[in-house]
């Protein structure tokens, strides 16, 4: 994505605001502008923090910019609100099916000839 | 109306060319499709090109490609959609023979891969998904496309070993392929213990890069006919699209862009899925190769290892798949492998697949997709 879109989408990025369509009420993030179910209009719709992993795999086929510190696990989860989301998981050497988690806000990568740093949303194992 | 035909095809071996560049292989393919068959009439080049814009920082490369080659009276178009980047230029050449504009027209792709980092092939492969989704967040379409695979085996009660089917079959028809890129064979065992990617998927599940250029030459029936060229037609084609991030789907393992882009193309051909006896699938992974197989109505959904199992798609099969090797086996040069599918066909129609030769070669259905089947294209062969 260019520079100026990690910048449209810093507050969805940062604060997990997807959209809620105002005509079937269907949720999606990241977020739309049209509905996938009906076509209606989408508002914003802030998520749930917490959620549970369903599925979880470790990306071990590094991509350009998150290849710095080796293999890093991804995951669906599923928010308490039943939304299903991708997300990266930090703060866990061991994931697992069923683990509580809450969203954390964490730099992801650095780029570009100034060292832009880019921020977002990882899950982490919810503490205690 | 023109009726689309097939009068010829040129394309270098799938591979890693560390001294030729992305015009020097579609020159190389163009030149052997216009010498061998005797194509010198162009009314149109159209051109698949997934990576050049990021690689080699080339834009509008079917301009380029005309230029290259000195074809300076011909409308130019570039279609760039990873995989499907060829099926797209292919798509609108047969609408352009079909309109009437055009009674000849070169249509393929290029892609050039092997040189760029393997953290470059990950990303930039990865690019034709949504970027907020996958792109941003660190996912890759491997990791998304492992992350469905989980649910598809726990949902059917798949068995690794099940994935494995599909690559094994596929280097054994590779095995026997002159213009593929890996040509070994492997055992289910090999793919199980290769390493992962992101479990469940090994690097046997995933298609490597690679670098080729496939061209065919497009034209009207019954111009093809009065210059004398045997043909294959273009007997029916369709696509269509669906949400690209699958937890919008109805199914996050149901390819719908396929069975609905199949459904127009068989309705376009007058066939049904049944009277197919040869495919020629894009799977860039093992697990995308099960749920195209599922989409296509052939079996229940979840059953389309099994089917592979037992030979179906086998080059002996009812319905071979991939014969080949497909994206796994004879290689992925993203842009260009459409194009090497509809290669493939012809020589299929035209008796002319060597040792992949299958016997009786009725329909052959071409299939192509944006990544994890967002966008999705299908082709009707046959009457060669």
């Amino acid at each position: 994505m260019t520079e100026i879109s990690d910048w449209i989408y810093r507050i969805s990025r940062y604060r997990l605001i997807g959209s809620k369509c105002v005509e079937c009420g269907e949720v999606a993030y990241p977020p739309r502008l049209t509905c996938y179910k009906c076509g209606g209009k989408m508002a914003d719709y802030q998520l749930p923090r917490r959620g549970k992993i369903l599925y979880y795999t470790v990306v071990k086929s590094l991509p350009e910019r998150y290849n710095r510190y080796g293999a890093y696990p991804v995951a669906i989860v599923e928010l308490e609100d039943g939304t299903r989301i991708f997300g990266l998981l930090t703060d866990v050497d061991n994931p697992e099916k069923g683990m509580e988690v809450e969203a954390v806000l964490r730099k992801l990568y650095t780029y570009g000839e100034h060292g832009k740093i880019i921020y977002g949303v990882k899950f982490r194992p919810v503490l205690g | 109306m023109g009726r689309p035909v097939i009068v010829g095809v040129g394309y270098t071996k799938v591979g890693e060319y560390w001294d030729k560049d992305v015009f020097q292989l579609a020159y190389t393919a163009i030149k052997n499709l216009m010498d061998e068959y005797g194509v010198d009439d162009v009314d149109a080049l159209y051109v698949g090109n997934a990576l050049a814009g990021y690689y080699d920082r080339q834009l509008a490369l079917a301009s380029h490609v005309a230029d290259a080659l000195s074809l300076y009276d011909t409308a130019v178009s570039t279609f760039s959609s990873g995989g499907a980047s060829s099926a797209q230029a292919i798509y609108n050449a047969v609408l352009g023979v079909a309109s009437g504009q055009f009674k000849s027209v070169i249509v393929g792709g290029v892609e050039k891969m092997s040189e760029e980092l393997p953290a470059k092939v990950v990303r930039g492969t990865s690019l034709v998904e949504n970027s907020f989704l996958v792109d941003y967040n660190g996912l890759t379409s491997f990791s998304l496309q492992a992350l469905i695979a989980q649910m598809y085996m726990e949902e059917f009660g798949l068995k690794r070993e099940d994935l494995s089917l599909l690559p094994v079959l596929e280097h054994e028809n590779s095995s026997k392929s002159k213009h593929s890129q890996f040509r070994n064979r492997i055992s289910i065992e090999m793919v199980l213990n290769a390493p992962p990617v992101a479990e469940p998927l090994t690097i046997f599940d995933v298609s490597a890069p690679g670098d080729g250029a496939a061209f065919i030459a497009v034209m009207d029936e019954d111009y093809a006919r009065k210059n004398g060229f045997k043909y294959v037609k273009i007997l029916g084609m369709g696509s269509a699209s669906q949400p690209a991030n699958p937890l919008e789907r109805a199914s996050p393992y149901m390819f719908e862009a396929t069975s609905r882009a199949l459904e127009k193309a068989l309705s376009g051909a007058g066939i049904t899925i049944e009277d197919v006896n040869h495919l020629e699938i894009y799977n860039p992974t093992s697990i995308a190769g099960l749920l195209v197989l599922d989409s296509l109505g052939l079996c229940k959904r979840g059953e389309s290892a099994k089917l592979v199992g037992d030979g179906y798609f086998s080059l002996e099969g009812r319905a071979p798949v991939n014969t080949f090797g497909g994206a796994k086996a004879r290689g992925d040069p993203k842009g260009a492998v459409t194009a090497y599918q509809f290669v493939e066909a012809f020589l299929q129609h035209m008796n002319m697949a060597g040792d992949n030769q299958i016997g009786d070669v009725k329909y052959s259905l071409i299939h192509s997709m944006v990544g994890f089947d967002i966008s999705s294209y299908v082709f009707i062969l046959g009457g060669g």
